[in-house]
């Protein structure tokens, strides 16, 4: 943050004028978000037209998609925030062993999940079902790989505040970095909750 | 009185100049919003010079029939760089330069809430620009139309059943790949403008006191926040359609093509709104100065903005009223495209209202900014027009939809911007630009604008298709189109007395003084250009007008209006 | 500033002249356009309605905004000594005023645009309604008759005062059926079977043009729609049906050799290398089946159009001669075809000679 609107920031606190409680990084993280999640939407949004225009989607074998693996998958990536949680909180305090355990437990969290996601991917291309088999293999690889992908690019980011945490950037009072990777990583827990909802839940309910 | 401390004071050591001191070293290095707006600016009008060329060539091929001038892949090529580099490479450029430039001046900020961000944006967008243009080096221009639409845009492979003439080449590619790249840069430029705008304003600014300009830059932020993402996604799936093997818009293999028009339309026309709303919002700035009363129903112009915002993320299918979707469907888009303009119709009520009654001195600024009213309003009107879903059968994808497309998007945001820059440009340089020149400009725009896009209407009416790169002279088409030529250029004439007249003013142009305009909003306030840090003193705003209020005490705002 | 610059009396010069021209314009020079106001039927006719009634509802609007504007600018122009105006800012009673007044107009407006969407969307009910396949190939029409078996190319032949359903495919991108004088568009998706109807009230002959952005030639995709007498209509149909007559003069055997020889690839001619038409939704549509991407020339010589309306089928200048290619646009077609319609698929190499016997033949199937 430059300077010159550093003095800003100290007018308008001293006006009472900034609702005092978030960062700016804060407010241009949640932007920075929303936008992105909206991707998601559109993503969701194809993959449903596609669905219905194709009527009924089934692997190759003519079954659905298993849906008990993945479940357990999203309890470990469902789970993973609560350390993060940890983390986060407890840097706040100046715990910075907690900040640090808290990380750990997260990327290690994460790390399965994507590994039980590349384990998944394995078994249905084993299977013949890939990104070429029909809409269902595109939107299906399209909207979990891009999840997937947003998953990756969280970790690194954990891994980077890890590092740095060891190195004792943070302190109860400079620790935005944490912060932001934390609301990055609900961010991808949340739209995990849709993905999930739209790829294995909507078809059973459609029987 | 204590001088207010920029920045850390730091202790002077005799030490070399680094590069960003140096000249071209502080452009490259700047985070200034102030110089970034500059450089937005620039580029942008570098790429209105760039596009308007290439709508010169497709003029000069279309002047008379069974013209020879392009070859028909060329001409494809250009009008698809014509609209897509007027759209994405200059309007929002140029519009998202002035925001730069302006908002936190008008809002007694220092500068943007994340100036690095900012800086990366404008490089991005830069990067992006020259990509998409350096396509013509590898003769691969993007030329699918400026919406590109599926299974055009795929490979041959991915097109049909049996051997089509796609896009096998890296033309699309080129097209989706800097669409993305745009895209990113936008995004970096909307959070920084929300987050400035809702967050750095001076004390006492409260959201209803913001200046309008400020207003339709965060309705605008917002809707490229939560547009652009379609954009993204679309060209995300045709980059792995056409190179991953995926079907999204394959037909032969259960995928679709009106999945891109969907996708596509659902931020294309939002899009449309973000190259007007700025302007709305310039406009808003422009009549009431020059009429020296206050804006007429601020309130009310604020939240149609914020209406048009909010529906325009409705209307999407009115761009696809010929695609067969079911007739319900179709009424629904009828109705919801009616619905916006009515926010818009008010707009132009007030505009009217302000200067209806005021003191109106025809300076360069207010002579664009009534032709803008002016033009739009034409372009408004045949809008409302294509919302009538049967005729826009008739008239859908003819050049009756190319003259509505200009009127509101030259008639509209191109006057709009030259309004902003006549009036802005002395803060910016300190120079006024030559008034005589700006007249002439102004003239000659408003009959070329005319002669060139108004017999457009009549030519969609006589069924002229759009996107044909010759025509028969057998069809009553011919006077017509010449006219239109001999209208471009005018309108070139007309930008070329603009650049004279910016090169002139800039190096012996009148000095400007702070205030040239006698102006309302905080901008005025500062010294022309302004200093680094904008204001020396964070402003107290009590009113709409705290520049007004400080010039005249005795009749301010905040004593005899309660917002 | 002394001297009134912004001149509103020149730009009502502009605009009534503008207005004047373009009525002159459109009636003198619009004969022979393919205007949607010179309608011929039913559908096209409730379009063009609507154009009238938002041309005077656009109207009336235009003259008074612009009316307002312009007052406004002339009667409150700066002029010396005048005191500064009353600081106005809003008054909600006008607010409402004019936000409803045009929600009312619009909505008028949007009844109307209802009740014609309803219109043209439902296709009446008639037992000798004709159905009509349209293919959209890049770029021209393909024309398939289900009822009589019969397959044209550039040209859709229909009985006046009936009801015409078209059925819309294409197996490529996207196209767009457009008749202006019969009806508006409607697009020619992969995937999407679209259909049109529309209903001719006069004979004739009328102009159909691509209105999707298609590619390359997406300027020459032109047909024809012939509406004709019933008894017309029918006679054509027979005639089409038979196969092609194997040809009585040697040139044109020749020429029916040649076509054997080089063109079957891409074409197809009923008795020669075709035993009947085929649908070529049904063909076109199967990776599995070649089909042929050119127009069937079964009965070519009727025709009017060549190579999606690029040039007419002038067959009184075809007869064979020395200046053969200077007269006949069928045989230039043959010498260039790239050369004519650049990056259309037809590449032939052919002698002039050749070219004579071709046109002798094609020009023979009628
Ligand atoms: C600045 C950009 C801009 C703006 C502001 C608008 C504004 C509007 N546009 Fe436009 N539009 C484009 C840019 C824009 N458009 C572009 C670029 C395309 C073409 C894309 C392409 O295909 O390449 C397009 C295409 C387009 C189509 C698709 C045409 C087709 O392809 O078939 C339609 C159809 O409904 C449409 C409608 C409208 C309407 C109803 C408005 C309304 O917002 C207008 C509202 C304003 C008024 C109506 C005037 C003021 C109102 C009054 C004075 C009140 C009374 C009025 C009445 C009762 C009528 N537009
Ligand atoms: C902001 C947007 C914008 C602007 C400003 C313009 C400006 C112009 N447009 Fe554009 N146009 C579009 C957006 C815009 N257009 C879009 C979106 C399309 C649809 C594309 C598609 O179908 O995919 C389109 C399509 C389009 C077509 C239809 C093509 C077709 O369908 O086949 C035509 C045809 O006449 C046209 C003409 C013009 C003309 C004559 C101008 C003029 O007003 C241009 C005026 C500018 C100049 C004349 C430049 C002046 C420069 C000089 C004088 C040179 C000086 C040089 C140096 C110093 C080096 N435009
Ligand atoms: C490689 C494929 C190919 C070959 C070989 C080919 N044609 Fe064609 N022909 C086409 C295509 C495709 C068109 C339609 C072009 C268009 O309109 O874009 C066409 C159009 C025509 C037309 C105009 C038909 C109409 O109804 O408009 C004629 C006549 C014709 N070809 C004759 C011939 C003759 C004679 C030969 C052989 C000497 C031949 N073609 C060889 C592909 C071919
Ligand atoms: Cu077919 Cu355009
Ligand atoms: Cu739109």
């Amino acid at each position: 943050m430059s300077t010159a609107h550093g003095e800003q920031v100290r007018v308008l606190e001293e006006h009472g004028e900034l609702g005092a409680t978030h960062s700016l990084n804060w407010w241009g993280m949640i932007f920075f978000i929303s936008s992105e999640a909206l991707i998601f939407a559109n993503l969701i949004a194809a993959y449903l037209y596609l669905e219905i225009r194709a009527g009924r989607w089934t692997l190759p074998s003519g079954d659905h998609l298993d849906v008990i693996y993945p479940a357990f998958n999203t309890v470990i990536l469902l789970g993973s925030s609560v350390p993060a949680i940890l983390a986060r909180s407890g840097i706040a305090k100046g715990d910075k062993r907690r900040l640090v355990l808290g990380l750990l437990g997260t990327i290690i969290m994460g790390s399965v999940f994507l590994g039980g996601q590349a384990y998944e991917y394995t078994n249905l291309i084993s299977q013949n079902f890939t990104l070429n088999y029909k809409t269902f293999g595109s939107a299906f690889f399209t909207l979990t790989g891009f999840h997937g992908l947003h998953v990756t690019v969280g970790l690194i980011f954990l891994i980077v505040i890890l590092i740095r945490a060891l190195r004792g950037d943070f302190t109860a009072k400079k620790h935005f970095a944490v912060e932001a990777g934390e609301m990055y990583w609900h961010f991808v827990d949340l739209v995990w909750i849709l993905v999930f909802s739209t790829v294995y839940l909507l078809p059973l309910i459609r029987g | 009185m204590a001088t207010p401390v920029i920045g850390n004071a730091t202790t002077t050591v005799v030490r070399q100049k680094r590069l960003s001191e140096s000249y071209v070293g502080e452009w490259l290095m700047t985070t200034d919003h102030k110089l970034i707006g500059i450089m937005y600016i620039v580029t942008g009008f570098f790429f209105f010079l760039v596009g308007g060329m290439e709508a010169l060539l497709i003029r000069t091929q279309l002047a008379a029939p069974d013209a020879h001038v392009l070859s028909p892949q060329t001409y494809n090529a250009i009008f698809t760089m014509h609209g897509t580099t007027m759209i994405f490479l200059f309007v929002i450029p140029v519009l998202t330069g002035f925001g730069n430039y302006i908002v936190p001046l008008m809002i007694g900020a220092r500068d943007m809430a994340f100036p690095r961000l900012n800086a990366f944006g404008y490089w991005v967008l830069l990067f992006g620009g020259i990509f998409i243009q350096s396509s013509f080096l590898f003769g691969a221009p993007p030329d699918g139309g400026w919406f590109l639409y599926a299974p055009l845009n795929l490979t041959n492979a991915g097109c049909t059943v049996h051997a089509t003439a796609c896009t096998n080449g890296m033309n699309a590619d080129f097209w989706a790949l800097g669409v993305l790249m745009l895209g990113v840069s936008s995004i970096a430029g909307s959070v920084n403008f929300v987050v400035t705008i809702l967050k750095l304003r001076a004390p006492g600014m409260s959201i209803n006191r913001m200046p309008l300009f400020t207003w339709m830059v965060l309705v605008t932020s917002f809707l490229l926040l939560f547009a652009l993402p379609s954009l993204t996604a679309a060209a995300g799936l045709l980059l792995l359609d056409r190179h991953a093997g995926t079907h999204f818009y394959q037909y032969a293999f259960g995928g679709d093509p009106l999945l891109w028009q969907h996708l596509f339309w659902s931020f294309g026309h939002p899009e449309v709104y973000i190259l007007i709303l700025p302007v709305f919002g310039m406009i808003s700035e422009i009549l009431p100065v020059f009429s020296h009363k206050p804006i007429f129903g601020y309130t009310f112009i604020a939240w149609s903005g914020v209406a048009i915002g909010f529906l325009s993320f409705t209307v999407w299918a009115h761009h696809m009223f010929a695609v067969g979707l079911p007739p319900i469907a179709q009424a629904f888009f009828a109705t919801s495209t009616t619905l916006i303009a009515i926010p818009t119709a008010v707009k132009i009520f007030n505009w009217i209202a302000t200067i209806f009654g005021g003191k109106i001195s025809f300076k360069v600024p207010m002579l664009f900014a009534l032709g803008f009213v002016a033009m739009f309003l034409i372009g408004g009107l045949n809008g409302a027009a294509l919302a009538v879903v049967p005729f826009d059968y008739q008239v859908t994808d003819t050049y009756f939809v190319v003259a509505h497309l200009h009127y509101v998007l030259f008639g509209g945001t191109v006057f709009g911007v030259f309004a902003g820059t006549y009036y802005w440009f002395p803060k910016m340089t300190g120079k006024f630009l030559g008034e005589r020149l700006g007249q002439v400009q102004f003239w000659l725009m408003l009959i070329g604008v005319n002669l060139t896009f108004f017999p457009m209407h009549i030519l969609g009416l006589l069924g002229m298709p759009r996107r044909y790169y010759t025509y028969a002279g057998n069809l009553g088409w011919n006077e017509l189109n010449l006219l239109a030529s001999i209208g471009a250029l005018t309108i070139g004439l007309a930008i070329m007395v603009f650049l004279y007249n910016v090169i002139v003013s800039l190096k012996n142009g009148q000095v400007a003084p702070d205030d040239p305009w006698d102006a309302f909003t905080l901008e005025w306030d500062t010294s022309s250009p302004p200093k680094k840090y904008n204001f020396l003193h964070i402003p107290v705003v009590r009113s709409r007008r705290p520049f007004y209020d400080k010039k005249y005490p005795e009749i301010a705002d905040w004593k005899t209006v309660i917002h | 500033m002394r001297k009134p610059l912004f001149n509103g009396k020149t730009r009502w010069q502009v605009v009534v002249a503008g207005l004047l021209l373009g009525s002159f314009l459109l009636t003198a020079c619009g004969e022979n356009s393919p205007s949607i106001l010179n309608t011929f039927g039913p559908v096209a006719a409730s379009e063009s309605f609507l154009f009238y009634v938002i041309l005077i509802i656009a109207t009336i609007i235009f003259v008074l905004v612009e009316g307002a504007l312009i007052f406004s600018i002339i009667r409150y122009r700066e002029r010396p000594g005048m005191p500064n105006p009353r600081q106005i800012h809003g008054n909600l009673r006008i607010e409402v005023l004019w936000t409803v007044i045009p929600s009312i107009i619009l909505f008028i407006v949007l009844f109307f645009t209802i009740q014609g969407l309803v219109n043209v969307a439902t296709q009446p009910t008639s037992s000798n309604t004709l159905e009509v396949r349209a293919v959209g190939h890049q770029w021209w029409w393909e024309f398939y008759y289900p009822k009589y078996n019969i397959t044209t190319a550039d040209e859709l032949h229909a009985p006046v005062n009936t009801i015409v359903q078209v059925d819309l495919y294409s197996n490529n991108v996207i196209h767009s059926f457009w008749v202006p004088a019969l009806t508006g568009k409607t697009d020619v998706i992969p995937g999407h079977n679209n259909m049109r109807w529309f209903k001719a009230d006069a004979t004739g002959t009328f102009l159909g043009e691509c209105a999707e952005y298609c590619g390359a030639q997406h300027a020459h995709m032109a047909f024809h729609a012939v509406i004709q007498s019933s008894d017309d209509f029918n006679t054509w149909v027979s005639t089409q049906q038979q196969a092609a007559v194997t040809p009585s003069f040697a040139l044109a055997a020749q020429g029916k050799q040649i076509f054997m020889g080089q063109c079957t690839g891409c074409h197809g001619i009923v008795g020669d290398n075709l035993k009947g038409y085929d649908d070529p939704q049904v063909k076109c549509n199967d990776p599995a089946i070649a089909c042929l991407v050119g127009p069937n020339l079964t009965h070519f010589g009727a025709r009017g159009l060549i190579a999606g309306g690029i040039l007419t089928n002038n067959r009184d200048q075809c007869s064979p001669g020395a200046d053969l290619l200077r007269r006949c646009h069928l045989a230039q077609w043959l010498k260039d075809p790239q050369g004519i319609k650049p990056g259309n698929d037809m590449v032939v190499n052919l002698t002039d000679d050749q070219i004579q016997a071709l046109v002798a033949y094609l020009e023979s199937l009628n």
